[in-house]
Formats: C-alpha cells, sequence, structure tokens
C-alpha cells in the first residue's frame, strides 16, 4: 500500500465496512468488498490521483463490487435491488456520491452491534477490531496473545450469531439507548484495561482509545463517551513510567513524571472539560478525573472526594478499596483502615496488601505479615509476588514478639498530669525537667525515663506520670513525687521505630494478649480504666540517636 | 425471526408462582401476535430418556442432562430480532426465579 492508501486505510476502513453491512445485510461481504476497494486504490490513486473524498470513493467501489457479487451469486431480487438504489451509477475519483449522509450513523450502528451484550466480551472486542478499526486477524490474534486459527474461529462465531440470532444492525431505539450506550463504553473500556494490564498487549491500548476517539465523536451529546476517552488517554500518557526495566511496576510517587505524555494529557484534560460543560457526571469522567489530578501532581483530598462520588454511582467493593487508599493518603492509614472494614473482594490480591500496607505504616508488623502473606497467596503476576515477598520478609522481621517475664519492685520519681492525646506534650516535655531535678540532687537515673499510663479515657483524658526509676527511696519536692511501680508479671515488648507507631503496637499487643488469654491489670472506673501498672519506656537516649524512627521502646503491661 | 424460549430453572417453582402461572404474559404475547406455541413441562422426575445405539434401544429414568437446571417449559415466538426477543424474555414471571434461554430457530 502507498501512503495516502494506508493513511485511507486507517480512517475510512470502519466508515465503508459500516455502511456495506446496512447495505448488504452480510458481514462477510461487506468485509471482502472494503478490502476489493482498498485494492483498487492501490492500484489506480497513484495512477489517478488521490480523490478528494476518499471515503465516498471506497464505498462507492465497495457497493459495486456488492452488487456484482451479489448479482453473480442471484441472491434474492429485494437484496439487489436495495444495493442498486442506494449506489450511485457514476463514479470516479472526482465524483461525489449524494449519499453522504448516514454514513457517520452506520458506523454507530457497527459499535452498537458489535458491542450487543448479546455476544462475549472476546467477540465484542473481535468484531470491533476487525470491522471498525480494520486490524488484520494476525494483528487481533498477537493483540489477544492467541493463535491466529482461535481467533478467526472466534469471529466466525460472532458474526454467525449476529446473523443466526437475529442480532439487530441499529443504534438502538430511546429505551434501550442508555443502557446499550453503558455497554458499548464498557467493551471500550475493558479493552483498554486488558491492554494496560499486559503489556505485550499493548496495542488494544492503542485502538481502544481510537474508538473511544470515535465514539465520543459520533456522541457528542454523552458526556460518559467523552469521560471514557478523557479516562484512556490521561492513564495512557504515563505508560512510559508505569513499570521499571524489569518490567515491574512503579508506584505513582515514584514515576518519572517528565515522560509522562504531554500531547495525551491535553487532549485527555480537553475531552474531560467537554464532558463536564454537559453537566451529566458518570463513572468514567470521575475515574478521568482521578486520573487528572494525578497528572497533575496528585491531590489526595480531592482524590479521595472525587472515589467517594464514585462510590456512590458504582457500588463496587474496588473502587471502595481505593476510596479507602486515597484516603490513607490524604488523612493517615488509620483513617484508610476503618474504611476497610467489613470488605471483602474474593480472590483479590489487592485488598489484603493494602491493608498489609496500612498496618505497616501503623506499626503492626504482625498483622502486617499476616495480610501480605494472604496476599500472596493470591497475587499471580510476578512482580507483585516479587514485592509482595520482600513486604512479607520486612514485616516479620519487624514484628513484635511479646514474652511475659517478671519485675521487681521499681522506685522511680515523676510528674504527673491529665492530658488529652492533643495536649500530651505537657507532661512529655517534663521529662527533661526531672533529669535536671535528680542531677540537683547529684543522683543518676537507675534506667530508662518512661510514661506510666494510669487512668485511660481515650474519648476524654488520660492520667499519665512521666518517670525516671532510681536505685534508691528519695523524698519528693513540689510536683515531683517519689513511688513504686508494683512487683508482678508483666508482658514486654519492644518496638523498634518511630514513637507514632505506639498507638499500633499497642493496638497489637492487646490482640495479642487477647489471642493468649491474658488479662491486663486493670480496674474499670468512672473516670476510664485504671491501669495497675502500664509503661513505655524509652530506651533510646535522644543525644545518641536523634532520628525517632530508630527509637527503642518496650511496652511493658502489667498481667492481673 | 423464530426463537425458542427455554425456561428453567434449579428449582420447582413454589405454590405462589405456580399459581401466578404467566401473570398476564400470556394475554400479552397473544395479543401482540409473537406466540406460535408452546408447552409446561412436567417435573424430570417423570421423564424417560431414550436412545438407539448398534439397534440397541436404550432408556433411562430421568432427563438426559443431569443438571441442576431443568428445563420446565418452552414458548415458540416470532418477532423482529433479538431485541425484542429479549424483551418478550425478561417480561416473563419465570425470568424473576429462574432463567430464560433464547434459542434460535433454523429459519424455514
Amino acid at each position: 500500500m502507498t501512503d495516502p492508501v494506508a493513511a485511507a486505510f486507517r480512517e475510512e476502513w470502519g466508515r465503508v465496512v459500516a455502511t456495506l453491512i446496512r447495505v448488504t445485510g452480510d458481514w462477510d461481504l461487506a468485509e471482502e468488498c472494503a478490502q476489493e476497494a482498498f485494492a483498487a486504490a492501490v492500484r489506480q490513486w497513484p495512477v489517478e490521483g488521490v480523490p478528494r473524498k476518499p471515503g465516498a470513493w471506497l464505498t462507492t467501489i465497495a457497493r459495486h463490487r456488492a452488487t456484482d457479487r451479489l448479482r453473480r451469486a442471484a441472491v434474492g431480487a429485494a437484496k439487489l435491488q436495495e444495493v442498486a438504489v442506494t449506489a450511485p451509477i457514476e463514479f470516479g475519483h472526482d465524483s461525489e456520491p449524494a449519499d453522504d449522509a448516514g454514513i457517520e450513523d452506520d458506523r454507530l450502528r457497527l459499535i452498537f452491534t458489535c458491542c450487543h451484550p448479546a455476544l462475549a466480551f472476546e467477540a465484542q472486542v473481535t468484531l470491533a477490531l476487525r470491522t471498525l478499526a480494520g486490524l488484520s486477524m494476525a494483528e487481533i490474534a498477537r493483540a489477544f496473545l492467541v493463535p491466529e486459527t482461535t481467533m478467526a474461529r472466534r469471529l466466525g462465531r460472532a458474526k454467525a450469531k449476529i446473523r443466526n440470532a437475529g442480532i439487530p444492525y441499529r443504534v438502538p431505539p430511546a429505551h434501550l439507548l442508555p443502557e446499550r450506550t453503558t455497554a458499548v463504553l464498557g467493551v471500550l473500556y475493558l479493552m483498554f484495561n486488558e491492554g494496560y494490564s499486559t503489556p505485550e498487549r499493548r496495542a488494544l491500548c492503542d485502538e481502544a482509545i481510537r474508538l473511544a476517539r470515535l465514539v465520543a465523536e459520533l456522541m457528542p451529546d454523552e458526556p460518559e463517551a467523552a469521560g471514557l476517552l478523557a479516562l484512556t488517554l490521561l492513564h495512557d500518557a504515563r505508560r512510559a513510567t508505569r513499570l521499571d526495566d524489569q518490567g515491574d511496576v512503579v508506584l505513582l510517587a515514584d514515576q518519572d513524571r517528565s515522560r509522562w505524555d504531554a500531547t495525551q494529557i491535553a487532549e485527555g484534560r480537553q475531552a474531560l472539560a467537554r464532558a463536564s460543560r454537559l453537566g451529566r457526571l458518570g463513572p468514567y469522567q470521575l475515574q478521568a478525573a482521578i486520573a487528572d489530578s494525578h497528572a497533575a501532581g496528585s491531590d489526595w483530598p480531592l482524590i479521595a472526594g472525587l472515589y467517594e462520588q464514585l462510590a456512590e454511582l458504582v457500588p463496587s467493593p474496588v473502587v471502595r478499596l481505593n476510596h479507602a487508599a486515597a484516603v490513607a493518603m490524604a488523612e493517615g492509614p488509620a483513617a484508610g483502615l476503618r474504611l476497610l472494614d467489613g470488605l471483602e473482594i474474593p480472590g483479590y490480591h489487592l485488598l489484603p496488601a493494602t491493608r498489609a500496607d496500612f498496618l505497616r505504616r501503623l506499626g503492626r508488623h504482625a498483622e502486617a505479615a499476616v495480610a501480605y502473606e494472604q496476599a500472596l497467596g493470591l497475587a499471580t503476576a510476578e512482580a507483585d509476588r516479587r514485592f509482595l515477598t520482600r513486604r512479607v520478609d520486612e514485616t516479620r522481621g519487624r514484628a513484635m514478639q511479646p514474652s511475659v517475664i517478671d519485675r521487681d519492685e521499681q522506685p522511680y520519681v515523676g510528674i504527673r498530669r491529665a492530658v488529652t492525646m492533643q495536649t500530651f506534650p505537657e507532661i512529655a516535655d517534663r521529662m527533661a525537667g526531672i533529669y535536671g531535678w535528680l542531677a540537683e540532687r547529684g543522683l543518676e537515673p537507675a534506667g530508662p525515663p518512661f510514661f506510666r499510663y494510669l487512668v485511660i479515657d481515650m474519648d476524654r483524658e488520660l492520667v499519665v506520670e512521666a518517670g525516671f526509676p532510681v536505685a534508691a527511696p528519695v523524698e519528693g519536692d513540689g510536683e515531683v513525687f517519689y513511688d513504686v511501680l508494683p512487683a508482678g508479671r508483666y508482658v514486654s515488648v519492644t518496638h523498634v521505630g518511630h514513637p507514632s507507631e505506639l498507638m499500633g503496637v499497642t493496638a497489637e499487643l492487646n490482640a495479642w494478649a487477647d489471642a493468649q488469654g491474658l488479662r491486663w491489670d486493670v480496674e474499670q472506673t468512672p473516670d476510664g480504666d485504671r491501669f495497675a501498672s502500664r509503661l513505655e519506656i524509652y530506651k533510646t537516649d535522644p543525644r545518641v540517636q536523634p532520628d525517632m524512627s530508630k527509637w527503642e521502646t518496650e511496652l511493658a503491661f502489667k498481667l492481673a | 425471526m423464530q426463537y425458542a424460549l427455554l425456561i428453567a430453572g434449579d428449582r420447582e417453582p413454589t405454590p405462589e408462582e405456580m399459581a401466578m402461572g404467566c401473570g398476564g404474559w400470556s394475554e400479552e404475547m397473544a395479543a401482540r401476535g409473537v406466540v406460535r406455541g408452546g408447552a409446561g413441562l412436567r417435573p424430570p422426575a417423570e421423564s424417560t430418556t431414550v436412545r438407539v445405539r448398534d439397534g440397541q434401544m436404550l432408556l433411562t429414568d430421568g432427563p438426559f442432562a443431569d443438571t441442576k437446571e431443568q428445563i420446565g417449559g418452552l414458548v415458540l415466538i416470532e418477532c423482529a430480532d433479538l431485541d425484542e426477543a429479549v424483551e418478550i424474555a425478561a417480561k416473563h414471571p419465570a425470568a424473576g426465579y429462574g432463567m430464560i434461554e433464547i434459542r434460535p430457530l433454523f429459519q424455514p
């Protein structure tokens, strides 16, 4: 093929086939005649020049071929008549057939028929790629990673079903239109995802975008068509940075944004703006808006809000999972974790993987390790498995190993305050003061400092002491008092990491104790839970290790 | 186009569903002139399957398909296309508790 013919093929193939199917009602004949028309173009255009309207020229030739074929086959007179009536008698590269109107509708008819819900997804995509996009059987087979013969059989079966089951060749009537438009967009969306998730099937992404562009053009009043186009473009713009050289997934935050396709992003944004002007929000527009925010640097609170809207329109657990992930980015992993409560997606490794990620960020490593293992049991892609295996090892290594120990009585000096989680620094900041108080008396601490939680009412206030162990009894003075930590059996666990993770570690320790059938020495009072001895011991000297994420903290809770 | 609507389910209809019958469906379809025939079938437990191999007749008790879903009735319809057939099938009360297979007939 010379270049003008190749260009016309890409632009006009779908038009020619769509019209020929309408006038002959025969999909195979339509394709064969379209092929003959392009073969004629290869012969004639270099000699006679490219016609002004290549599509009309090609359609006219194809129609004549169809008339000839039908005449030769001596099929029913009615069919022959229709072809003859609609085909202009005179044609040439200057002729302009009078029946241009309706050609656009033919492609819409074709799209709706290819995407008829009575056809399986593979059949829908195969039909659309062959008849609308003009891909060869070999190209479609490559895109699906199946042998060409398999693909040819699939296409044959799909066409037979259209013919024999009476699938109508038309744009659906108004009462079916919304539902069927959704089906068409759904097919293109799945086609795109199919290519997006498997790098070897990339061709499917390009074709899905091309078809989405066509559908958006043919249905200018359908905001979701423009939304889908925007969505596919904004995602595809990131394709160069999604995977690293080993084929492993690169997280969004680590992707090199300078390598994103600016042209695609611009076209995607235009499509999204067009959709928004139509004033009817839908799932594709919301997803496109999310992708758009990512392209602009990921505004997590905005994205979390968009996912929330999406979850209202599409009650899918996967959407709720993504919502939780966005909330975790916007508000922290604890908020994300709450949103995962009660969520179930059988066989979907990203659910346990996401839960594991939240738990890990909360410092609840043992629970995180279990969740990562669940995810590993479900993941199939090699890259995912490598990542999850690494995380299982990491979290297992950091997971707590609590032990039950006996502690002797421990004399200490301390300061006591009633605080809330917000005013906690009021007590935390007194640690240095106690150290100074000891120094003034020529005393050395007998061990690392600690917080002792006396009364806990998370909703209101905590009564907390900051203390330093001392070797022998001393007289209290002013706000500094002297007391003794009770002897007894304690559960002890050491956390290595930032103290902000201690809430998570405590939750994990509570769960562990429950599982072991162990009970804290605690008394319920109107003021909250009164603990006999509940300690958070800061073993790292901040002067030696200023990096708090490397601190070592021991939790020691007295058992009943 | 002519189609057979094969009405199937994985259980017998409840007495209420039986009592409802076709719930006005037959009347509507008769008025539209799309029904060409049909019948309700007695339970598969009462059926007998016959096959002849090498001149030998073999009889078995029960239906030929040993699946949970069994055909409980069939209706022959004639209508414009698959979209209309789907619309007709979806209106049948059995679609609400069982399922209906729309099978095109060989065209005469």
